[in-house]
């Protein structure tokens, strides 16, 4: 068996293929082709239960790869939904805004597509009803936008994480750190209660500087954040690493 | 007012708005101040009470039938709906009774009875945009034009917007802003809902109506939650037909 040196778990299967002298050596080792199935199981020395995997000499692989995809399916992009398609291709990038240099990912245009808004609605939907999620919280102003038809769908509430000064009333607030500066999020106190199931919804995660504030407010209050929904991730601005363990789920990825 | 307090208390009908109300009055809505309030509760009712001469019956059972022309305000959903709208005095400055639909949102009856009434207002009116107006009509838009098969078009602050965009000017109380849609979002001849929360002045719906009509849109009618009547923005909307759901 493997030592390991380093155990890192929120590494998703593709960044396998970053770490090409290893798993070359590995997959000799293991006599196994990616893509079709992981034919070796270990046991990791750090003894947790996830499946994970490690950069340095070992890794745990489920048996079986289809089963490891359905364990943790981190984004439907990977699981080729057929409707994917369609909804990246509603999507529009415009160059250079806010400014020089950034690619804007423009969610507008899918939204002036019914049937491709609603199979966005309707992936989310899918995934998370019957998971006793009580709380859709929805980060201003374009988690405004797809948090409250999910909320909608799997009968729980919706709870909208502001700009400062927007909520009326008591609020409790996050700050986080931007590119230049600071920011910051507010949440009503009493919106959400202790022990309750959340989903934080956003348009996209780039960093994940805004997604972290909002699961801290959650996690202030007690709740327990199942799990982080985007439509877009901007994987090279690595905003998954940032979310405090949270698993993320997304739609679309734009290099 | 006494006349229709008397009414309250005699009919089935009123009686099972009045318990509703009872049962369902929160520790949210904050105490009244001195100042009069927009939104009271009996102010309600007394707009929805129907005429003298269908109620003494009582006849609970077809509420319809005993319904002044404006059916909306005889369904008894208005009711949870208006007591999950919670009231924040001095708001964002003083003397303003802000109201707050967030707690309406946590109550996912009254929030989905919400857009279901206006859904099936709108679902047979061959409506193919809902204009929603930033921020809090992005939250009763998207749910609309998703049952109604409706494109979504969001109406933005200044600078949010990528790419074209058309800019409408318009007054408040102080000064003046400024909204923003994207061009192409909207073909001419399309029929339109402009959806927010709360109309007040009217100033906001009647810029995004503007927007609208400059690109040859059909603004069919302005939805909204709330109105606050003595502010009289359905004067400022011309015109236009409003429909809200609590007043």
């Amino acid at each position: 068996m493997l030592k390991v040196d380093e155990c890192r778990p929120n590494l998703t299967l593709s960044c396998y293929a970053t770490h090409v002298p290893i798993l070359s050596d590995i997959y000799k080792a293991f006599e196994i082709t990616p893509k079709i199935t992981f034919q070796k199981t270990y046991a990791c020395s750090c003894s947790c239960s996830r499946i994970h995997t490690h950069t340095s000499c070992c890794f745990t692989l489920q048996q079986n790869y289809k089963t490891f995809r359905e364990r943790e399916p981190m984004s439907a992009y990977k699981d080729k939904d057929a409707r994917i398609n369609g909804i990246k291709d509603q999507i529009r990038v415009v160059p250079n805004f806010p400014k020089p240099g950034i690619m804007f990912q423009d969610i507008t245009t899918l939204l002036l597509k019914p049937k491709e808004f609603k199979d966005t609605i309707d992936m989310f939907v899918e995934r998370y009803k019957g998971k006793n999620i009580s709380v859709v919280a929805g980060i201003e102003a374009r988690g405004f936008i797809f948090g409250p038809p999910i909320a909608l769908a799997i009968g729980a509430k919706f709870v909208p994480l502001r700009k400062p000064k927007k909520l009326p009333g008591k609020v409790i607030s996050e700050e986080y750190i931007l590119e230049y500066g600071r920011d910051c999020l507010e949440m009503h106190v009493g919106a959400v209660e202790s022990a309750e199931r959340a989903l934080v919804v956003d348009d996209l995660i780039a960093t994940g500087g805004t997604l972290c504030a909002a699961i801290n407010l959650l996690e202030r209050v007690g709740a327990e954040v199942v799990e982080c929904a985007c439509v877009i991730e901007l994987p090279d601005l690595k905003g998954r690493e940032r979310l405090n363990g949270k698993p993320l789920y997304v739609l679309v990825e734009s290099h | 007012m006494h006349a229709a307090a008397s009414l309250l208390n005699s009919s089935n009908l009123s009686l099972r708005f009045a318990s509703q109300t009872q049962t369902r009055l929160s520790p949210w809505i904050a105490a009244p101040s001195s100042v009069r309030l927009p939104l009271n509760r009996s102010q309600n009712y007394r707009i929805a009470l129907p005429p003298l001469h269908s109620t003494v019956s009582g006849d609970s059972t077809q509420p319809q039938q005993m319904a002044s022309a404006d059916v909306k305000a005889q369904d008894p959903r208005i009711a949870g709906i208006s007591s999950a709208i919670r009231v924040i005095p001095d708001f964002p400055k003083p003397g303003i009774m802000f109201q707050d639909i967030t707690t309406l949102l946590l109550d996912t009856k009254a929030f989905r009875d919400t857009i279901d009434l206006f859904v099936e207002r709108y679902k047979d009116k061959n409506i193919s945009v809902v204009a929603g107006i930033e921020a809090r009509g992005f939250i009763f838009g998207p749910p609309i034009a998703l049952a109604i098969g409706a494109k979504f078009v969001p109406m933005r602050k200044p600078k949010k917007l990528p790419g074209e965009v058309i800019s409408e000017e318009y007054s408040l109380e102080y000064g003046k802003d400024v909204m923003e849609m994207h061009v192409g979002a909207v073909q001419a001849g399309e029929r339109a809902l402009i959806v927010d929360d709360l109309v007040a002045t009217g100033g906001t719906l009647s810029a995004a109506i503007r927007l609208l009509e400059r690109v040859g849109v059909h603004v069919v009618e302005c939805a909204c939650v709330i109105e606050l009547p003595e502010l009289k923005g359905r004067e400022r909307l011309g015109e236009k037909p409003l429909f809200v759901l609590v007043s």
